[in-house]
């Protein structure tokens, strides 16, 4: 790829080209009247990925809807210069920045991800999991369910019922099990874990690890009675080999609890306690390994586990429905632990209903059992509002707003104090039992293996940059309640939603990487270096793979924020090199110029439609295109106050709403050292700003770059 | 420094090479504005110098024997194998001499990290000739000079003899802003290991390809044995002497200033085994262009990292406990950087 090829649309005499158009020797120019023309396009078509490319015409923004190749530089001069009355000379500068931009970046390499292998891996034998499974093997291809329990089912499984209308959980259990077992096409495995995962999209292989077996359709009542292990399974007593009406239809052995004692085999020698590993190779995995009640304990003020009839909702309901507890009276304490600085900052957005739930529970099967309900706010949205005002109105539960201060034992009763906050007065409400509301957090033991970035909370971000439609091509999804806490309904949906993410990439032979990604280069970032990359990087891309820096390039939005980070050099985007950068700021830039660094997200299209409005600003301004205001490095800034430029902006998108999410909050930190450090230089402070210019903020825009342009040095 | 050149092509030496051992070769020390720190340097390669000098002959050193610029001069143009300068460009003398050095030397070498981006010397571009006569020449209180007579380049005596001075330039330069260099030995001063893998390739003729720093490609962190927290952040910069250092954790992670990340490896981390933070006198990695910028951007990275709603103000404040940014991330290179100098006589 060493000829540079230019094409440059008039825009059908709409654009008056600079007479000069010699870029160098290596660099062919071609003025074409109308790239919308199919035939002015089939030219450039047929260069691409041969060589690299300039187009010089309308808005990138208009122009990727026609050509996405890593190696085109486009440059703006309809939007941002003919429609704003700037002339020839400054379009020549502008296309010349591309060039030798261009021709100091390597060229990017089209990276294929071939899916050599057709079969999925669905981790999570829960309802996320069984309907992950269901679609996946319903379009044809091979699935392995494993689940790290002895039954599938989950959490649903040790349920009763489902909210809002409590309807028994079997409902929807029993018959997916059913249908999954049905399908030839998913093979179960339970009490199964998942040891090591390598490859990449396409082509993972998993080491997965079975404990024991148990031949199917044994029901094996002797051996629970032997086995010497009782556990208390969420508030229910039972042996460590039991019975659990879902999936195997046998007893199962909950091996976290067994003491492989061999009492059990001497009654049955048909089971094996004998662990298995073996590899299997698939193309993509889905993660539903679902969640987890926050630990009660740890809210000390509540007494959980000091009194014995402080449970959590699932102690609860196992207990209630199993007719283990007759409750006089219960307290449902919502929030235990959660929107809480010192437990969890965050709403588990499910548990508000689950209270309800439990309190129609208790009135539906014991009417004479007072039932209070302590809450901050009720979270009823959509049609759960209707639930509420059920429960409060017609099941007479009492609801009490004011987060509980400490619960307290006294003799036979449990005290629950709180300041009710619409009658403005302390509380002691005396009751026998207390139920904790408790958030819910990930099962997030696998996580790491996978490369899955998550700090002991949600992986929200995998999972909103898996809805991007921007990503690159990724071969593990997160279905249901692994993602963030859902109800049954909600969870399905989310699985069904996955599992086409699975069916969309084994569907195919190869899938091509979308967006360039960042780059380590091995020769300068060591095995031990400074990892400063690792933190900066919003996706949890950046990670350290034995010991070394690398990049994952399935997680990589090409943002650039850690290539920004790199203090050498090491980290480079794709496309959007330092070289490549420093280059075409240089080249770009004259002495007296506003350089405006905008984001293509935002500033970039506030810019655009300053253009369609026809508004004027000075013909100095010039803009380089940025995938973040997270990618300007000092040296971008540097460069262009040391070219020339009397003034340099960086804009991007308003400060939560970054598309990397944090990248232009990154600039700001950065931006702000950089004042302090230019003011050293000689350099007006003023002359660097970095501003947020959403998309259809255009005036916005004129504003400030006539400000750099006024002010100065 | 893109393409591998073999020592052949890179210096115009073509059959010799084979003879070299037998043919001693010729070495010259050539100081321009320097501490003498670097001729220090490499009479610390101590008993290795023995070795050196039965391989090579020094033909011009005027720190360590007696020369005159006239016996430079005298020489054949060259006539040198191996030139070291150490030292930035501060005077027209030190020009003349950095010329006169590459007309005799068949290879230069820009050795130090003054001849390298500067050096500490470089420092001197905050300010200009004029600043600084005025300051040295008549604020110093120990100065008493009514008639601010400074340093002139020309005097002319009633007689009419004539007394030369070199000239006073505004900058200080690097070595390779004024003439061709072919290596680079940075360091302040360079290390004796460091010195001895550029005389072996030198002696051997195992030569990297022109530009090369004699250095590693790594950062200096890839040297460093100190742990690194997984999720880094700095909460409060602060200065060696207000903390007590952990010597086994990472000073970036004590709060700091360390300029490991920016800066290239090859020194063996001996201010590091000293409990003391990189202050980047090796200057940056062959990929980095702006060593000052490129920490500070780091810093301001990892700075409150966890708080990224911090409000303008707070980030602000959060930046004044970095004090001098300039003085502290461009120690060693300022006029290699992007910016070169201050600029003077501007809004300020």
């Amino acid at each position: 790829m060493s000829v540079l090829k230019v094409f440059i649309c008039t825009c059908r005499g709409g654009i008056t080209l600079p007479k000069d158009l010699d870029f160098g020797e290596d660099v062919k120019v071609r003025v074409i009247e109308d790239i919308f023309f199919d035939k002015a396009q089939e030219e450039i078509e047929s260069f691409v990925g041969k060589e690299k490319i300039v187009i010089a015409g309308p808005s990138p923004r208009i122009m990727e809807g026609f050509f996405s190749d890593p190696n085109i530089a486009f440059v703006n001069i309809w939007e941002q210069a003919s429609m704003v009355g700037h002339g020839p000379e400054k379009i020549r500068d502008l296309i010349h920045g591309a060039v030798e931009g261009l021709r100091n970046t390597a060229p990017v390499e089209k990276k294929v991800f071939e899916i050599k292998n057709k079969d999925a891996l669905v981790i999570g034998g829960g309802v996320a999991g069984l309907e992950a499974a269901r679609h996946i093997a319903n379009a044809g291809f091979k699935v392995y369910l494993i689940e790290k329990k002895p039954f599938l089912g989950g959490v649903v499984a040790g349920l009763d019922r489902l909210y809002p209308e409590g309807t028994p959980n079997s409902h929807v259990l029993y018959p997916l099990i059913n249908e999954v077992v049905r399908n030839k096409g998913v093979d179960i495995l339970t009490n199964t874990e998942v040891e090591e995962v390598d490859g990449s999209l396409g082509d993972y292989r998993v080491k997965i690890k079975t404990h024991g077996r148990i031949p199917k359709g044994l029901m094996l009542k002797k051996c629970e009675e032997v086995c010497p292990v009782t556990v208390n399974d969420h508030g229910i007593k039972r042996k460590a080999i039991y019975y659990m009406p879902t999936y195997p239809y046998s007893h199962g052995i909950d091996f976290d609890s067994c003491t492989r004692c061999g009492e059990c085999v001497k009654v049955c020698e048909d089971i094996s306690l004998e662990e298995e590993e073996k590899e299997i190779e698939v193309g993509a995995i889905v993660v539903a390994t679902g969640l987890k009640e926050y630990d009660a304990s740890k809210i000390i003020e509540y007494g959980y586990g000091r009194y014995p009839n402080v449970l959590t909702q699932w102690e609860f309901e196992r207990r209630f429905s199993n007719g283990l507890i007759k409750p006089k009276s219960v307290s449902i304490i919502h929030c235990a632990g959660s929107r809480d600085k010192n437990h969890l900052p965050y709403c588990s957005r499910v548990c508000c209903i689950l209270g309800l739930k439990e309190a129609k529970l208790v009135k539906d099967t014991s009417p004479d059992t007072e039932v209070y309900i302590n809450y901050i706010d009720m979270r009823s949205y959509g049609p759960f509002e209707e639930f509420y005002n059920t429960i409060r109105e017609i099941y007479g539960v009492k609801f009490i707003q004011g987060r509980p201060s400490e619960i307290l034992q006294d003799g036979e009763e449990l005290v629950v104090r709180a300041e009710d906050i619409l009658l403005g007065k302390q509380m002691d409400n005396r009751v026998e039992y207390v139920v904790l509301m408790t958030g819910f957090v990930p099962d997030d033991e696998l996580f790491h293996k996978l490369g899955l970035p998550a700090d002991g909370c949600f992986p929200t971000e995998y999972v909103n940059s898996q809805h991007s439609v921007d990503a690159n091509p990724r071969g593990i999804f997160i279905a249901g309640a692994a993602a963030f806490p859902k109800g049954v309904a909600e969870s399905m949906i989310d699985a069904g939603d996955a599992a086409q993410g699975v069916i969309d990439v084994l569907d195919r032979y190869a899938v091509e990487k979308k967006t360039p990604t960042a780059r380590i280069n091995s020769s300068i970032c060591g095995e031990i270096d400074c990892r400063i990359c690792l933190t900066a990087c919003p996706y949890g891309a950046v990670y350290l793979k034995d010991e070394e820096v690398t990049v994952n390039e399935e997680l990589c939005m090409g943002c650039g924020i850690c290539t920004a980070t790199c203090a050498a050099g090491a980290n480079q985007l794709d496309g959007c090199t330092n070289n490549g950068m420093l280059a075409q700021i240089a080249a770009t830039t004259k002495e007296g110029d506003v350089v405006a660094f905008l984001c293509k997200w935002s500033s970039y299209s506030a810019a655009d439609k300053a253009g369609y409005e026809l508004l004027r600003y000075p013909e100095n301004v010039k803009i380089i295109r940025i995938p973040c205001t997270g990618r300007v490095d000092a040296q971008m800034i540097l460069k262009a106050f040391s070219s020339g430029a009397k003034g340099v902006l960086i804009a991007g998108c308003p400060p939560d709403g970054c598309h990397y999410f944090t990248g232009n909050l990154k600039a700001r930190k950065r931006v702000i050292a950089l004042k302090k450090l230019i003011e050293q230089f000689g350099i007006n402070p003023e002359a660097l700003a970095i501003e947020w210019i959403g998309k259809d903020e255009s005036k916005k825009f004129v504003e400030i770059v006539n400000r750099l342009n006024g002010g100065g040095r | 420094m893109s393409q591998r050149s073999s020592w052949k092509s890179s210096t115009g030496l073509t059959e010799e090479v084979g003879e070299m051992p037998e043919k001693k070769l010729r070495l010259a020390i050539c100081r321009g504005a320097t501490c003498s720190g670097c001729d220090i340097a490499v009479l610390d390669i101590h008993e290795r110098l023995l070795s050196v000098l039965e391989k090579a002959d020094i033909v011009f050193a005027p720190t360590i024997m007696d020369a005159k610029y006239e016996d430079l001069e005298a020489m054949e143009d060259n006539s040198i194998d191996v030139g070291l300068y150490h030292g930035s460009v501060r005077l027209s003398e030190n020009e003349h001499m950095a010329e006169l050095m590459r007309k005799k030397c068949r290879l230069l070498i820009a050795f130090g990290a003054c001849a390298c981006f500067g050096g500490i010397f470089g420092l001197a571009n905050v300010s200009d000739r004029e600043e600084i006569f005025r300051e040295v020449y008549k604020k110093t209180a120990s100065t008493e000079n009514p008639d601010f007579v400074t340093p002139e380049e020309v005097y002319r005596d009633k007689k009419g003899h004539e007394l030369t001075l070199p000239r006073f330039y505004d900058d200080v330069y690097a070595l390779d802003d004024k003439v061709d260099v072919d290596y680079y030995v940075p360091l302040c001063p360079p290390v004796a290991d460091q010195i001895m893998t550029a005389l072996n390739a030198i002696i051997s003729g195992d030569l990297p390809p022109k530009g090369a720093v004699i250095a590693l490609e790594k950062t200096l962190c890839s040297e460093c044995p100190r742990k690194k927290s997984e999720r880094r952040k700095i909460d409060k910069i602060h200065r060696p002497h207000e903390v007590e250092l952990d010597p086994d954790t990472c000073f970036l992670d004590q709060g700091l200033i360390c300029m490991g990340p920016a800066t290239r490896a090859g020194c063996g981390g001996i201010c590091l085994t000293a409990n003391v933070p990189c202050r980047g006198c090796n200057g940056p990695t062959k990929e980095a262009f702006d060593q000052g910028g490129n920490m500070l951007g780091l810093i301001s990275t990892i700075f409150g990292i966890c708080e990224e709603d911090l409000t303008e103000a707070d980030v602000e404040k959060i930046f004044k406990q970095i004090k001098d940014p300039l003085g502290t991330f461009y120690r060693f290179t300022l006029p290699k950087s992007m910016l070169r100098r201050v600029r003077k006589g501007d809004s300020r």
